[in-house]
């Protein structure tokens, strides 16, 4: 099945069997690895990327459920080597340690501030709760998506 | 985790979709959210040869809020629930479950239809709408019908959906202005351990306890015990919650379980809030 | 010249690549050609294999190849760090659910995946022994040819720590105190999971690993394989996490001989469910007896600790071993006797696991010495202080001296937490303190700085970049040895081709081993410089690289200018100054063999709050004090202690495997939870305490594990604090609290009616 989307800003036609997964599609597909692979059952969020602005788990979404839709990865937040925001904020909290959860938790908080601009520590917290973290113990995180909120 | 390949079918009506789920029988299954489904196939749990996606039917989208009920259909998301100012002013309670079900990411691809129909014991929208008394309609091949949500779940992954039937809508009655709703949870892993839905109207009052049984679990006792003190004697309809809670679970661990219920049912009832006019 | 760069606030590195979504994992690679693969693991938990029955999954078009031992019958198939019990391919038994008897390699990783399913395994089953205390009496032995322990069965290894005189010094206490802790099985869920790439070319075999212990990879592919360690490439790009799991030989082996047989790169990703079953920490069951002197002090402490060690040995003899060794600390005990036991079951085979067999004995010692000073009706807090091993004195008998102020950490510990306030009803407060011989000593390590003509730095040192920032931190050293800056400095990734040899990403020993070396070789090259500065611009005075500049005197030239004309090189010469830094820290005879090179110390102190109707447990305050030394990179070092803190909460309040006879039942997230933003308690402090007491650049220690020491006893023991109740038995369950919670209410009114009757 034929499936168009915006991919980052850019149109994209994708032709692939009706089962493939939107995990499967940017990472084998489009050489697009940033976006993760951990838990695979949709609880980690290492998968995460934004479907029409909205925080979704690649691992369990059909790529052809992105038909007509606008699809943001972590590849699509920078704009060459400006850093989007969240980005600049986790690079000043130093808020990544292995990073493999890096990705998905970027995306998260900018899912985050777009629907919560005035969030306060508590829902940060609790919206970050849908995001694991291993290495981190989630402060510096919790700190940079502060510094996030405040910016944009 | 891979899934076996299937034929996606994307009907732009409902007799379309009733059709194809018609003509493929047992091999095709509606595709709404996929979050609950998805996850099914990748474990291998199911290998259905097509999937019939309902996301193209306007009418599974439709949500709407008059003053004695809330018409939600069957494809309408948890986070759409969650953040729709009308049912947060009538049914704070809704929207305080809707907030915590699974995570952000499910509950922006996951839908109310497709929670109900899962049936996972451990379905927090399911307490709450069981005891608010709300009804489902269901079309197929042979037409409409409506089903209380008590009668619609069977068990543990079981409904009285039938053969090609879809479910289009969930149609929650509201309790008369003023009187109050509760829903309170505990989970103590991803899915919710005890869940309590309270219902205080002077008239009738409804005590219903989730994720503890294979469908959630009324307790008229219970709720016999509020209705008959205008809401206030908590103690006793936990007390009896309790005691229905160790009546039907003889499992080790059973006096833990029956103490969360009891406790939640208290913490439901210290919760709830009083439903607003439109 | 003191610190100038080491000490600052720097950024990572590796974060720009890791924000981006650039970082490239090893799970990420593709190479042309690459083929996928897929093991399939063992249902049965212990049985001899009739058949393996691969036809099915052959028949599947797609499929390249489908390899079992039979495939390897010319190879020595085993592998472990001290014991080689664990064949790659199941040999001729299958010892625990999800051990892996074959392997698939296909062309697309949905092929491998179907065809994994097809491949039959035929088994006589044998008795299963469920856990280690099955084990230790069965009559069925999981590893006949191992050598026979004179007292139980099933014993991988037994390791003995005794001096003093214990059983006198036990008679002539004036109080004993008794009891046994359990610590569960627990699962790292580093978010990558177990990942592989290995091609075999005519220079030999390259794999792309995400391993904690490169060297030791090329060296059991070496054996395995038959070939030199010259034709064993391994290379290691990030890591997504590791806290152990990806310590020794994994699935490296098992790759690159599928890889050998399908004549083809073959890439093998683990789905987090295999690497569930892949190593897990070790369940432990801790019984201490402590003898306690007139004067209050610990006399004696006699400990027996065993360790569910599953299927095979992996780590598991040396876990045994350090925590019986540690679990006679941080106190100072003059007579003690410890007792390890790694014992084998059919469950998952257990490992390294951040903390490394201390949180088990630290678990029960913290929790019994707070039992002892609650029965000697002294302050928790004040009876550690006095009895804790002071600096300086030798520590566990007879090993290094104490190298840190342990009374000064704890009480910062305490005091963040405002443990002299006023403590609000229902809630309860606690410390625990946990010490652990830092890893670093026993090896001679190297590593290389070059100074290249432009004036960029490169640095190859062997240390895996996990998350732990060695990336950075070396940097940061290697500037301050060179007096250059941070910008242009740059670690490569390791290679175990043509890089210099370190035993291991782990035991919080990279920067006092490697890191020194790296500082050594940076002040190297530095007297290099210096020399050719004086005889080009007749001075070294303040000497500094600013760039491609050397700054001295006043002065200021190219660096390749000074250095052409020194050593009478061509303008356009392209080469760098080099040097090769050691740190040997071979000597030493301490109890363990060597000496400990430092000792990584970690206090937690925390307030907790009790739901006494669900037994739900909260964390209101907590605070955890890393004797680090000095911090090189004191963000890196927060991150670190905040990680391995939350970490440890995980095994006090959440996280326990749990098995079904043999089977593990909670192998996903779905049921196995780990720590969340929303667990983290509002009043969060990581204090970094900086004596410069270490042997590390600057007087820099080890650090990354300590916060899993102390905090699960820290709980507990507020718990208690809190309701009088104490619960010897992790993690602190809403359930366990509450069954505890009731019982001590029903045991106190019996009291009641009996004094009334």
């Amino acid at each position: 099945m034929e499936t168009e989307f915006t991919l980052n800003g850019h149109a994209e036609v994708v032709d692939a069997p009706d089962h493939e997964l939107l995990i499967d599609t940017l990472r084998a597909r489009m050489r697009l690895t940033g976006t993760k692979r951990s838990c695979d059952v949709e609880i980690c969020g290492a998968c995460t990327v934004l479907r029409d602005g909205q925080a979704i788990s690649a691992c369990t979404t059909l790529t052809a459920d992105v038909d007509g839709a606008d699809v943001v990865t972590v590849e699509g937040l920078a704009d060459g080597d400006e850093l989007h925001p969240v980005q600049q904020a986790f690079v000043d909290h130093s808020a990544a340690q292995c990073g493999f959860c890096t990705p998905g938790m970027v995306m998260s908080v900018v899912a985050l501030c777009l629907e919560y601009p005035d969030a306060d520590e508590e829902r940060i917290k609790e919206y970050l709760s849908s995001t694991l973290c291993r290495c981190t113990g989630y402060v510096k995180i919790i700190e940079a998506a502060q510094q996030a909120l405040e910016q944009m | 985790m891979s899934m076996s390949p299937f034929e996606l079918h994307r009907p732009d009506d409902l007799l379309s979709a009733v059709r194809l789920l018609e003509k493929y029988g047992d091999d095709a299954v509606l595709h709404m959210g996929g979050t609950e489904l998805l996850l099914l196939m990748k474990l291998g749990f199911a290998q259905p040869g097509h999937l019939i996606d309902g996301k193209r039917i306007a009418d599974l989208k439709r949500l709407e809020v008059a003053d004695d009920r809330l018409t939600i259909g069957a494809g309408v998301t948890h986070r759409r629930i969650e953040r729709h100012r009308d049912i947060a002013h009538m049914m704070p309670a809704l929207v305080s479950l809707e907030k915590a079900v699974a995570n952000i990411r499910v509950r922006n691809a996951g839908t109310l239809g497709g929670n109900l129909c899962f049936a996972e014991p451990h379905s927090d929208p399911a307490t709450l709408l069981a005891a608010l008394d709300a009804t489902v309609d269901l079309v197929g091949p042979q037409g409409g019908r409506t089903l209380p949500l008590r009668e619609f779940l069977i068990g543990a992954f079981a409904t009285a959906l039938a053969p090609a039937e879809i479910m289009t809508r969930i149609t929650v009655p509201l309790p008369r202005v003023g009187a109050r709703v509760g829903y309170h949870r505990l989970a103590l892993k991803e899915r919710p351990t005890v869940a309590a839905a309270v219902v205080l109207d002077d008239r009738r009052c409804e005590v219903w306890i989730g994720a503890l049984t294979a469908k959630p679990l009324p307790v008229p006792e219970a709720a016999a015990v509020l209705a008959s003190s205008a809401g206030r004697d908590v103690t006793a309809a936990a007390e009896a919650t309790r005691a229905a809670v160790l009546a039907v679970d003889a499992g080790e661990g059973d006096d833990y379980r029956a103490q969360l219920a009891s406790v939640m049912v208290r913490r439901a009832v210290a919760d709830a809030q009083p439903r607003l006019a439109l | 010249m003191g610190p100038n760069e080491a000490g600052q606030r720097r950024q990572r590195k590796d974060i720009i690549d890791k924000v981006t979504g650039r970082a490239r994992y090893t799970s990420d690679l593709e190479v042309p050609g690459m083929a996928f693969a897929r093991l399939v693991r063992s249902k049965v938990a212990h049985g001899a294999i009739r058949n393996i029955d691969t036809s099915a999954a052959l028949a599947l078009p797609g499929v390249v190849c489908v390899v079992t031992a039979k495939d390897f019958e010319h190879l020595d198939m085993y592998y472990g760090e001290s014991v080689l019990d664990q064949p790659f391919l199941s040999v001729d038994r299958v010892r625990y659910i999800g051990e892996p008897f074959a392997g698939v390699v296909a062309e697309t990783q949905e092929i491998a995946d179907r065809a994994a399913e097809l491949v039959r395994l035929e088994v006589e089953e044998l008795p299963i022994l469920e856990n280690a205390a099955a084990a230790m009496h069965a009559e069925t032995l999981i590893h006949p040819e191992r050598p026979a322990d004179p007292e139980l069965a099933n014993v991988c290894s037994r390791s003995v720590f005794e001096y003093g005189d214990v059983d006198r010094a036990l008679a002539e206490a004036v109080y004993v105190h008794e009891a046994t802790y359990t610590f569960p099985a627990v699962y790292h869920y580093a978010m990558e999971p177990h990942a592989y790439l290995a091609e075999w070319t005519s220079a030999g075999l390259d794999m792309w690993a995400g391993t904690q212990q490169p060297h030791k990879v090329r060296a059991d592919l070496a054996r395995i394989f038959g070939v030199p360690h010259n034709q064993v490439r391994v290379r290691v790009p990030y890591v997504g996490g590791g806290y152990g799991s990806k310590g020794q030989a994994k699935y490296e082996p098992v790759t690159a001989a599928m890889a050998l047989v399908a004549q083809r790169p073959v890439r093998l990703v683990n789905s987090i469910n295999e690497s569930f079953h892949t190593v897990i920490r070790h369940a432990a069951v801790v019984t201490m007896r402590t003898g306690i002197g007139a004067d209050g002090r610990i006399i004696a402490r006699d400990s027996q600790v065993v360790y569910d060690t599953g299927a095979y040995a992996d780590k598991g003899p040396r876990v045994a071993r350090k925590g019986a060794y540690r679990s006679a600390g941080p106190y100072s005990i003059p007579n003690s006797r410890a007792v390890g036991i790694a014992v084998y079951s059919n469950r998952v085979p257990a490992g390294a696991f951040r903390g490394f067999s201390t949180p088990q004995v630290v678990w029960a010692g913290e929790s019994a010495v707070d039992e002892i000073a609650r029965h000697l009706k002294m302050s928790p807090l004040e009876y550690r202080k006095r009895f804790l091993t002071e600096r300086g004195e030798p520590f566990l008998g007879d090993d290094a001296p104490m190298d840190a102020d342990l009374p000064q950490g704890l009480q910062l510990a305490a005091d963040a937490i405002g443990w002299d306030q006023p403590r609000p009803p229902g809630r309860g407060r606690g410390v625990g303190s946990g010490v652990k011989d830092g890893g670093g000593g026993a090896a001679r390590v190297e590593a290389e700085v070059h100074l290249h003509r432009d004036g960029s730095v490169e640095v190859v040192a062997s240390t895996i970049e996990l998350g732990q920032g060695p990336q950075t931190a070396y940097a940061q050293i290697a500037a301050d040895g060179l007096r250059a800056r941070f910008e242009d400095v740059r670690v490569r990734a390791v290679d175990t081709w043509g890089q210099r040899f370190d035993p291991g990403t782990n035991a919080s020993r990279s920067t006092i081993s490697v890191g020194s070396a790296v500082y050594d070789a940076a002040c190297q090259v530095y007297a290099q410089v210096c020399d050719a500065a004086e005889q080009v611009m007749g001075t070294s005075q303040d000497l500094r690289l600013d760039g491609p500049d050397v700054v001295a005197g006043g002065q200021r030239k190219p660096f390749v200018e000074v250095l052409a004309e020194v050593r009478r090189l061509q303008p356009d010469w392209l080469g760098s100054v080099s040097a090769i830094g050691v740190q040997d820290t071979t000597k030493g005879d301490g109890p363990l063999g060597y000496s400990s090179s430092f000792y990584e110390v970690g206090h937690s102190a925390v307030e907790v709050e009790v739901d006494p109707e669900t037994g739900v447990l909260t964390l209101v305050k907590c605070a955890s004090v890393a004797d680090v030394g000095f911090a090189i990179n004191p963000e890196g070092c927060e991150g670190q202690d905040e990680g391995s803190t939350v970490m440890g909460l995980g095994h006090t309040l959440y996280e326990e495997l749990e098995f079904n006879g043999p089977e593990l039942i909670n192998p996903s997230l779905v049921d196995y939870r780990v720590p969340r933003a929303e667990d983290l308690p509002h009043d969060f402090h990581t204090i970094l305490l900086e004596n410069r007491d270490g042997p590390g650049p600057f007087g820099s220690k080890g650090a990354g594990e300590g916060g899993t020491l102390g905090i699960a006893p820290a709980v507990a023991n507020a718990l208690e604090d809190a309701t009088g109740v104490r619960i010897r038995d992790l993690p602190l369950t809403p359930e366990r609290v509450w069954r505890a919670l009731r019982a001590h209410e029903e045991a106190q009114q019996l009291n009641i009616a009996e004094d009334r009757s």
